[in-house]
C-alpha cells in the first residue's frame, strides 16, 4: 500500500471521524484530510433532538486527539465536486488530488413540498445551527406541530412536553414509527406520548402551510386547520450523494459499497449514513442510518482502505431517548416476521422480538437494557429459539435454551 | 462495605486506602455489583479474578455495573462503549477516556478494594 500518499474524507461525523482513527491506528502514515462543511468540532448528532436546554456540542473526540493521530481536520470545507481526473474541488479551498478518497457526506431531511413550507419557524432537524434554531423556539411556547412521527420527531415532542407545549404529530400512516419499528412497538410508543398529552393525528397529510412572514396555521388533507407557532418536519432523509451523481459510480437510494465500502470505482469508497450495503445480519439491501453503526462502518472502512480488508457485521443497534426513557433496538426486522412481546409489555417498559422461521432477527426494548443486548446475542447466533420462553419474562435470555443449530 | 477491620494487614498502597466491598459470592456473574462509595464504584468477577473500576462510564454517565460483562470486557449497555477491566481502557467509541481501575485482593472470600483517600466510602447499615 506503499503508493498510497494521500487519503481524503468528506463529511467529520461518525463515519468520517472514526474511519480517519482507524486509518492511522491501521499503520498508514500518510496523509489523511478530513474535510467537512461545518464549522463546528466534530460532534454527537443524537443529542440534538433530546434537550431544548443547550449544554454545547458533545465532541466525538478530543479536540487534540485530531493532531496526535496527525489527521488534518479542515473545517468550514464544503466538496462540490469529484473530477474523473481523480481531483476533489471545494467551494473555498484549493483543488486536491488524494490517492482515495471517502465520501462520509450522510443524510439531510427531506423537504416538504407543500405551499408555505419556506415559512419563517418551519424548521428541520440535522445539524447544531438547525438545534439551535428550533431550541430558541421553543423556548418561546407553542403550539408545536411536528410533521412525521419518526424517532427524531417523537423526540422532539417529548421535549416540547416536558417543557409544558401543546404538542400535535401528524402522521401519514396508520400509526407513527409503523414503517420502522412495526405496529406492535409503533403502538406502544403511541402510547407513551399519547399518556403524555401529545396529539397524534394519523392517516392524514400536511397539504399547506400558511402565515404572514412566520408560520401560523398548518393545513390537512381532511381540511382540518391546526394553529401552529413552529412547524417541524421530520418525513425522512435524502442521501448526500450529490459528488458522484455524474460520476458513473452506482447509486440506489445511496452510494453502493461492498463488504470492505467501496464503490464501483476504486478511487471511490463511502461510508455511514450515505452508504447503501449488504449486512450479514439484516435481510434487506440498503441504508443503515444509526449512530453506533456509523461509526462501526467509519472504522472498517478506514481500515480497509489502506489495505487491511474489513467487514462491519455488528449488528445494527440504535437508541432513542423518550422523556426519560431510553428505547433500545439490535437488528431490524422485516414485516413479515412474527413479533413476540415479552408478557406484561407496557409502554414504559417492554421487549419485542421480530422472529422468522424461529430465529430472532430483531430486538427492541424499553427500560430493559441487559434483556436488549442478549437480544443482540441472539441475532449474533442465528439460533432457533422458542417464541414461548421470549413471551416469558422468568426466562433468563442469556441462558435461552436453544432448539436448533445456529445456521448463520 | 466497611473500612479495613482486617486480622491481616492489607499492604501499603500509597494514596489509598482498603476497604472491605463484599464477599466473593455476593458478585453476580454476568454484571457487576455496585460498592456504596463516591464516586461510584463497581466489583466485577471475570475469568476468576477480582476488579473494581469506577463505576460511571466514561461517555455519558452510565452504570457500568449494569454492564455487559464478556470475559475482561464490560460493555455499556447504553451506547456500546467497552472498557478493559484490567487497565480501564477504553476499546469502543462512543467512549475515550478510561476509567480508573482501583485494586483488588480477596481473602477467605471476602474482596477487599483499594480506593484513593478522596473516595467517600459509606458504611453497610446491617
Ligand atoms: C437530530 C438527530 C438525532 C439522532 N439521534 C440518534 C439516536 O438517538 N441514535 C442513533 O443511533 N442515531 C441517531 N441519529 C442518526 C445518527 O446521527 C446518524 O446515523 C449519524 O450521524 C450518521 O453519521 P455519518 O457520519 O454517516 O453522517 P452525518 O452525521 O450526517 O455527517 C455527515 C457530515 O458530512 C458533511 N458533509 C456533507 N456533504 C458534504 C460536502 N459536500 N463537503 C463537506 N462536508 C460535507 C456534513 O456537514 C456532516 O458533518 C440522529 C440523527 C439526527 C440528525
Ligand atoms: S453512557 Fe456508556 S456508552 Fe454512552
Amino acid at each position: 500500500m506503499n503508493q498510497l500518499q494521500h487519503i481524503a474524507i468528506i463529511g467529520a461525523s461518525a463515519a468520517g471521524v472514526a474511519a480517519a482513527g482507524a486509518m492511522r491506528r491501521g499503520g498508514f502514515d500518510g496523509t489523511i484530510t478530513l474535510h467537512d462543511g461545518g464549522r463546528h468540532l466534530p460532534y454527537e448528532r443524537p443529542p440534538l433532538s433530546k434537550s431544548a436546554v443547550s449544554r454545547g456540542l458533545k465532541e466525538i473526540q478530543s479536540a487534540t486527539s485530531y493532531a496526535e493521530l496527525e489527521i488534518e481536520l479542515l473545517l468550514g470545507q464544503r466538496a462540490v465536486a469529484l473530477t474523473t481526473d481523480r481531483e476533489v474541488i471545494f467551494d473555498s479551498a484549493p483543488t486536491i488530488r488524494p490517492d482515495r478518497v471517502l465520501l462520509a457526506t450522510g443524510v439531510s431531511a427531506r423537504r416538504l413540498p407543500v405551499s408555505g413550507a419556506e415559512l419563517h419557524n418551519v424548521l428541520y432537524l440535522r445539524d447544531a445551527g438547525d438545534a439551535e434554531a428550533l431550541s430558541a423556539e421553543l423556548h418561546r411556547g407553542g403550539p408545536l406541530v411536528l410533521v412525521g412521527g419518526g424517532f427524531i420527531g417523537l423526540e422532539i415532542a417529548a421535549v416540547a412536553r416536558t417543557l409544558g407545549i401543546d404538542v400535535t404529530v401528524v402522521e401519514t400512516q396508520e400509526r407513527p414509527l409503523f414503517n420502522v419499528v412495526g405496529p406492535e412497538v409503533g403502538g406502544l410508543i403511541t402510547a407513551l406520548h399519547h399518556d403524555r398529552g401529545v396529539r397524534i393525528i394519523t392517516g392524514r397529510e400536511v397539504t399547506a402551510m400558511r402565515g404572514s412572514k412566520a408560520v401560523e396555521e398548518v393545513v390537512l388533507s381532511d381540511g382540518r386547520v391546526l394553529p401552529a407557532a413552529t412547524v417541524v418536519v421530520g418525513v425522512g432523509v435524502v442521501p448526500n450523494d450529490q459528488l458522484v451523481r455524474t460520476h458513473g459510480v452506482k447509486l440506489s437510494g445511496g452510494v453502493v459499497v461492498d463488504a470492505h465500502g467501496q464503490t464501483d470505482d476504486p478511487w471511490i469508497w463511502a461510508a455511514g449514513d450515505v452508504a447503501v450495503r449488504r449486512h450479514r445480519h439484516l435481510r434487506r439491501v440498503g441504508r443503515i442510518e444509526h449512530w453506533d453503526t456509523a461509526q462501526r462502518h467509519g472504522a472498517t472502512v478506514g481500515s480497509s482502505m489502506v489495505g487491511d480488508l474489513q467487514e462491519d457485521t455488528a449488528v445494527p443497534y440504535v437508541w432513542s431517548d423518550q422523556y426519560e426513557l431510553s428505547y433500545q433496538a439490535f437488528g431490524r426486522g422485516e414485516p413479515t416476521d412474527q413479533v413476540v412481546l415479552r408478557d406484561g409489555a407496557q409502554p414504559d417498559e417492554f421487549l419485542a422480538f421480530s422472529l422468522s422461521e424461529g430465529r430472532v432477527h430483531a430486538v427492541a426494548g424499553i427500560n430493559r437494557p441487559r434483556d436488549v443486548r442478549a437480544g443482540r446475542s441472539l441475532v449474533e447466533s442465528g439460533a432457533t429459539v422458542s417464541a414461548e420462553a421470549l413471551r416469558d419474562p422468568a426466562t433468563n435470555l442469556r441462558r435461552l435454551p436453544v432448539l436448533g443449530g445456529a445456521t448463520k | 462495605m466497611t473500612e479495613n477491620a482486617v486480622i491481616e494487614p492489607l499492604p501499603e498502597v500509597t494514596g489509598r486506602k482498603w476497604s472491605r466491598a463484599c464477599t466473593t459470592d455476593e458478585v453476580p456473574e454476568d454484571e457487576g455489583l455496585l460498592l456504596t462509595t463516591l464516586p461510584k464504584t463497581s466489583v466485577f468477577a471475570a475469568d476468576g479474578e477480582f476488579y473494581c473500576v469506577d463505576d460511571t462510564c466514561t461517555h455519558e454517565t452510565y452504570s457500568l455495573a449494569e454492564g455487559w460483562l464478556e470475559g475482561c470486557i464490560v460493555e455499556c449497555t447504553l451506547h456500546n462503549a467497552k472498557f478493559d477491566l484490567r487497565t480501564g481502557e477504553a476499546l469502543s467509541p462512543p467512549a475515550e477516556r478510561a476509567i480508573a481501575v482501583h485494586p483488588v485482593i480477596v481473602k477467605n472470600n471476602v474482596v477487599y478494594v483499594a480506593l484513593p483517600q478522596n473516595y467517600l466510602v459509606k458504611s453497610e447499615q446491617a
